[in-house]
C-alpha cells in the first residue's frame, strides 16, 4: 500500500491534466477564459483532496516547497561537481557548502535537500533529481535549483512578490563542463530550474529551453535579479544565435519600440525557424552581439527595467510556452511584467511536464506586483511554467504511465462506467454479464422487441373475453380462462396433469355449471396463488439496499471470474478501488468470496 | 418387519426440482444488469439465479419458463419459487406465478444392511439392472410410480421420483425386496 501511495495522487494528476487539456481548446471555442479552466481544475484538485482518497501529496501546489530533492548522482560526479562549483557565485552560501561536502565522496550520492531549505541550490551535471514524490528529473547541465517565490514555504496561498525570500542571490554563474559548448548561464535564483536537458553534444541547436536563465558572465548587470531564465551561450560560436522570435530586428537596427509581439516567426537571422513562443521584445542589441542576442527591449518604454538592455546575453525564454522547444532560444527580452503577464496565457503544454508532481499551474501569474518583483515572479511563473523547459521527466510510475495511456479511457468511462464490480460477491456477475452483454449480438435486440410486443400483447390479450365455450360465465378473473386453456392444451401436450389443471380439466369439461364452479375453485387457487404474489414472497428486501449501500467500490477489467456452487474467485486487472474512504490503484487483483 | 417398518429409515430430501412459468416474456439481459445475485449465460440463453433464503437456484429463460433447484423440500421449492417470481415482478415484468409443478425430487436413504445386488438383481430381473461396470449400483424402476431407485451394495439408496410422497412410496415399496438379499453381518 505504501509504494502505491504515490501512484493514486498521480494518476489522478494524470487524469486531472488529460481532462482539462482536452477541455482547454473546447472553452477557448465557448469563448470561456483559461481561468475557468484552471478554477475549475483547482476545484477538483481540491475536491479530490477533501474526499481523504488520496494522500494529498502531490496534489498540493505548495509541493515544490515541501518536496525533498533528493539527488543521486552518478559514480564520477566529484569531478564534476567541483568544476562548477569552482565557478560558481554562490548564492545561499552555507547550502552549498553543506552540499559540497556531502558530496566530497564524489560516488553515487543520494543527497536529501533538506526542505526547509531555501534554495538556491547548485546541482551539477549528471545528476538525477528525485523529488519526494518519485519524480526523476534529469540534470545535463548544471543547473542552479531556486525557489520560487510562489511556491516558497509559507502559509500563503497564492503567490506573493517576494523579494526577499529570495536570498538576494543575485547571478549565478551556470556552466556546463561537460558540454562543450559553452553555455554558461547565470541562472536567477528565484526561479525554478526544473530539468535542464540540454544536449550536450550540441552547442546551439535545439537547445531545449532554458530554464535556468543564462546571463553571460560579461553582463555587467550580473547583480540584477533577473527572474527569466536564460541561457547564454557564451562563446562565439553562437553567433548565429538562434533566437527567439523576438528578435526580429537585425541588430544594426535602433530601437524600434517592438511592441510585445507574440511569438515571432523567426527572425532573419536566424538560422532557426521555429521558435516557440511568448511575444518578447526585439531589441536591436547595442553590444556585440557575437554571443548573444542582446535582450531586446524597447529602452525607452520600459524604465522600469533596470536591467541593461544591453546585455549581450541571450535569454532564452521559454518560459512561457513551449512545451518542447526545439531549440529555440527565445531571446529573452527583460522585459516589464506586463509583457510577460501577457504572455502566459498562450501555452498550449503538452509538456511531460504536465503530468509531473510539480503543479505549477497554481503559480497565478497574473497578480500585479511590483515590477522587479512582478518580473521575477513572472519569470518563475514562466519558468515554473514547465514546458517551456524541455523536461526530461522519467516517471517511474510505470503504473502511471500507463493508465495515464488510459487516462482518457478513464474519463470516457467514468461517466458510464462499464465494469462496477462491488466488493460484494455479486460483482462477479455483474462483471461477467456485462461484458457478455457487450458481446450480446442482435438477440438483445430481438429480445427487446418481443419483450415489447409481449407486453403488448398480455395487454391486448387481457381484454379480449372469451365468451364461448367453458368460460361462458361472466368470470371476474379472465386470466383463468386463458390459463386453462394454455394449461390444458399443455398438459395434453405434454402428457402431465398437474393437480390443478386436472381440476380445471375437469371443471372445464362439465357443463357450464359445474364449470363454473369448477372454475371458481380453480379461480380462487389460482388468484390465490397468484394475487398475494405482493406480500410475503419479498425476499427480503432489507438486505438488497444494504448490499449496495456500500461506498467500497472497485472499477476494473476483468481476467476471469470463476464460480464453484457457491465460492468465487476474481481475477482483476487494472483498477481503481475506493475502500475504506480512500483510493487505491492496482494493475492486478486477485479476490475470493464466498456467497 | 413390516414393510412400513420404514418408519426407522431416513428419507432424506437432497434436492427439489420444480417449474413455473411466468407468463409472460422476460428481457434477460434486463434482468441480468438489474438484477441482483445474477449470473448472465449468454451462450446458454438462460440467466441463473440464486437465492439465500431458501437456497435455490433458478434457471430463467426469456420465454418466461424458470426451473428451481436446489430445495430440500416441496414447500420450500414453492416458497422460493414464488420469490423468485416477486423479483422478477419488481424488476418490471409482468410476472403471474402459473403452473407451478414440482417436478423431481431427490432422496437419500440408508439400510441398515449391506445388500447382495447380484441376487437382489437376479430376483427382480427384469425391473432391476444392474451393469457393474458401467455403474456400481443397480437400478430398480418402479413404473407405476415413475420413480427410480439406484441401489448399492453398501445399502444406500437414491430416490428420483415425480414427488415426495412417490419417494416414500417407492422405499416402501423396495424395503422388502432388499431385505431379502441382505447381506449377512460378516462380523
Amino acid at each position: 500500500m505504501l509504494s502505491n501511495s504515490s501512484n493514486v495522487p498521480k494518476l489522478y494528476l494524470s487524469i486531472i491534466d488529460d481532462v482539462i487539456e482536452s477541455m482547454r481548446e473546447l472553452f477557448l471555442d465557448e469563448g470561456l477564459e483559461d481561468r475557468v479552466l484552471d478554477d475549475l481544475r483547482q476545484l477538483w484538485e481540491s475536491k479530490i483532496l477533501q474526499s481523504k482518497a488520496v494522500d494529498g501529496l502531490a496534489l498540493m501546489k505548495n509541493t515544490i516547497s515541501s518536496s525533498n530533492f533528493v539527488l543521486q548522482l552518478p559514480p564520477n560526479y566529484g569531478q564534476t561537481f567541483t568544476k562548477p562549483a569552482a565557478s560558481m557565485v554562490i548564492p545561499a552560501g552555507q547550502h552549498i557548502q553543506s552540499f559540497t561536502a556531502k558530496n566530497s565522496g564524489g560516488t553515487l550520492a543520494t543527497f536529501s535537500l533538506p526542505p526547509g531549505m531555501t534554495y538556491p541550490v547548485q546541482i551539477p551535471a549528471g545528476v538525477t533529481l528525485q523529488t519526494a514524490s518519485g519524480q526523476l528529473y534529469k540534470v545535463n547541465v548544471p543547473v542552479m535549483v531556486t525557489q520560487a517565490p510562489a511556491s516558497h514555504p509559507q502559509p500563503q496561498p497564492q503567490p506573493q512578490p517576494q523579494p526577499q525570500p529570495r536570498q538576494g542571490v543575485p547571478v549565478v554563474e551556470w556552466r556546463d563542463p561537460s558540454s562543450a559548448s559553452q553555455q554558461s548561464a547565470t541562472v536567477v535564483p528565484s526561479t525554478v530550474l526544473k530539468n535542464m536537458a540540454l544536449p550536450k553534444t550540441e552547442p546551439f541547436s535545439p537547445r531545449p529551453v532554458a530554464p535556468p536563465r543564462a546571463v553571460p558572465q560579461t553582463e555587467p548587470f550580473s547583480s540584477r535579479p533577473v527572474a527569466h531564465p536564460r541561457a547564454v551561450p557564451q562563446t562565439e560560436p553562437f553567433s548565429p544565435r538562434p533566437v527567439a522570435p523576438p528578435r526580429a530586428v537585425p541588430q544594426t537596427e535602433p530601437f524600434s519600440p517592438r511592441p510585445v509581439a507574440p511569438p515571432r516567426a523567426v527572425p532573419q537571422t536566424e538560422p532557426f525557424s521555429p521558435r516557440p513562443v511568448a511575444p518578447h521584445r526585439a531589441v536591436p542589441q547595442t553590444t556585440e552581439q557575437k554571443n548573444l542576442m542582446p535582450p531586446v527591449q524597447p529602452p525607452n518604454e520600459k524604465p522600469v527595467l533596470p536591467q541593461p538592455v544591453v546585455q549581450p546575453t541571450v535569454q532564452e525564454n521559454h518560459l512561457l510556452q513551449q512545451p518542447q522547444v526545439p531549440s529555440a532560444q527565445a531571446i529573452f527580452s527583460v522585459q516589464t511584467p506586463v509583457s510577460f503577464l501577457s504572455q502566459p496565457p498562450s501555452h498550449p503544454q503538452e509538456s511531460p511536464f504536465d503530468s509531473g508532481d510539480f503543479t505549477l499551474d497554481g503559480i497565478d501569474f497574473d497578480s500585479p506586483q511590483p515590477v522587479d518583483m512582478s518580473l521575477s515572479s513572472s519569470l518563475s511563473c514562466g519558468s515554473a511554467h514547465m514546458p517551456s523547459l524541455q523536461v526530461k521527466m522519467e516517471t517511474t510510475l510505470s503504473e502511471g504511465s500507463e493508465f495515464m495511456g488510459q487516462g482518457s479511457e478513464f474519463e470516457a468511462s467514468e461517466v458510464g462506467v462499464e465494469e462496477i464490480v462491488k466488493q460484494e460477491d455479486h460483482g462477479g456477475a455483474v462483471a461477467d454479464m456485462t461484458t457478455h452483454l457487450e458481446g450480446l449480438p442482435v438477440d438483445a435486440t430481438k429480445l427487446e422487441m418481443a419483450l415489447l410486443k409481449d407486453y403488448n400483447y398480455s395487454d391486448a390479450l387481457a381484454d379480449i373475453i372469451q365468451l364461448d365455450g367453458p368460460a361462458d360465465s361472466s368470470s371476474d378473473v379472465e386470466e383463468v380462462e386463458e390459463l386453462e386453456g394454455g394449461a390444458m392444451g399443455e398438459n395434453e401436450f405434454l402428457g402431465m396433469m398437474t393437480a390443478e389443471a386436472l381440476q380445471e380439466a375437469e371443471g372445464s369439461s362439465d357443463d357450464g355449471n359445474s364449470s363454473s364452479s369448477g372454475d371458481s375453485v380453480g379461480m380462487d387457487e389460482i388468484t390465490v396463488e397468484e394475487d398475494p404474489l405482493n406480500s410475503g414472497d419479498d425476499v427480503s428486501e432489507q438486505d438488497i439496499p444494504d448490499l449496495f449501500d456500500t461506498d467500497n467500490v472497485i472499477v476494473c477489467q476483468y481476467d476471469k471470474i470463476h464460480r464453484s456452487k457457491n465460492r468465487w474467485k476474481f481475477y482483476l486487472k487494472d483498477g481503481v478501488m475506493c475502500y475504506g474512504g480512500k483510493d487505491y490503484v492496482f494493475s492486478k487483483a486477485v479476490g475470493e468470496a464466498e456467497w | 418387519m413390516e414393510p412400513s417398518d420404514d418408519v426407522a429409515l431416513d428419507i432424506i430430501i437432497t434436492n427439489v426440482v420444480a417449474v413455473f412459468r411466468t407468463r409472460c416474456h422476460l428481457n434477460l439481459r434486463t434482468i441480468a444488469l438489474e438484477g441482483v445475485n445474477v449470473i448472465y449465460k449468454p451462450e446458454y440463453g438462460k440467466v441463473l439465479m440464486k437465492l439465500r433464503k431458501p437456497r435455490i437456484t433458478a434457471s430463467i429463460w426469456s420465454s418466461g419458463k424458470i426451473i428451481c433447484t436446489g430445495a430440500t423440500s416441496e414447500d420450500e421449492a414453492k416458497q422460493g419459487a414464488r420469490r423468485l417470481a416477486r423479483t422478477l415482478q419488481k424488476l418490471g415484468f409482468k410476472v403471474r406465478f402459473s403452473e407451478f409443478k414440482v417436478v423431481n425430487v431427490l432422496a437419500v436413504c440408508s439400510m441398515p444392511f449391506a445388500i447382495r445386488l447380484i441376487d437382489f438383481t437376479k430376483n427382480n430381473r427384469p425391473i432391476a439392472s444392474y451393469e457393474p461396470e458401467l455403474h456400481p449400483a443397480a437400478t430398480y424402476r418402479i413404473k407405476t410410480l415413475k420413480a427410480t431407485v439406484q441401489v448399492f451394495s453398501t445399502g444406500s439408496l437414491t430416490i428420483t421420483g415425480p414427488n415426495v410422497q412417490t419417494v416414500a412410496t417407492a422405499v416402501e415399496h423396495i424395503y422388502p425386496m432388499l431385505s431379502e438379499c441382505q447381506k449377512p453381518l460378516r462380523k
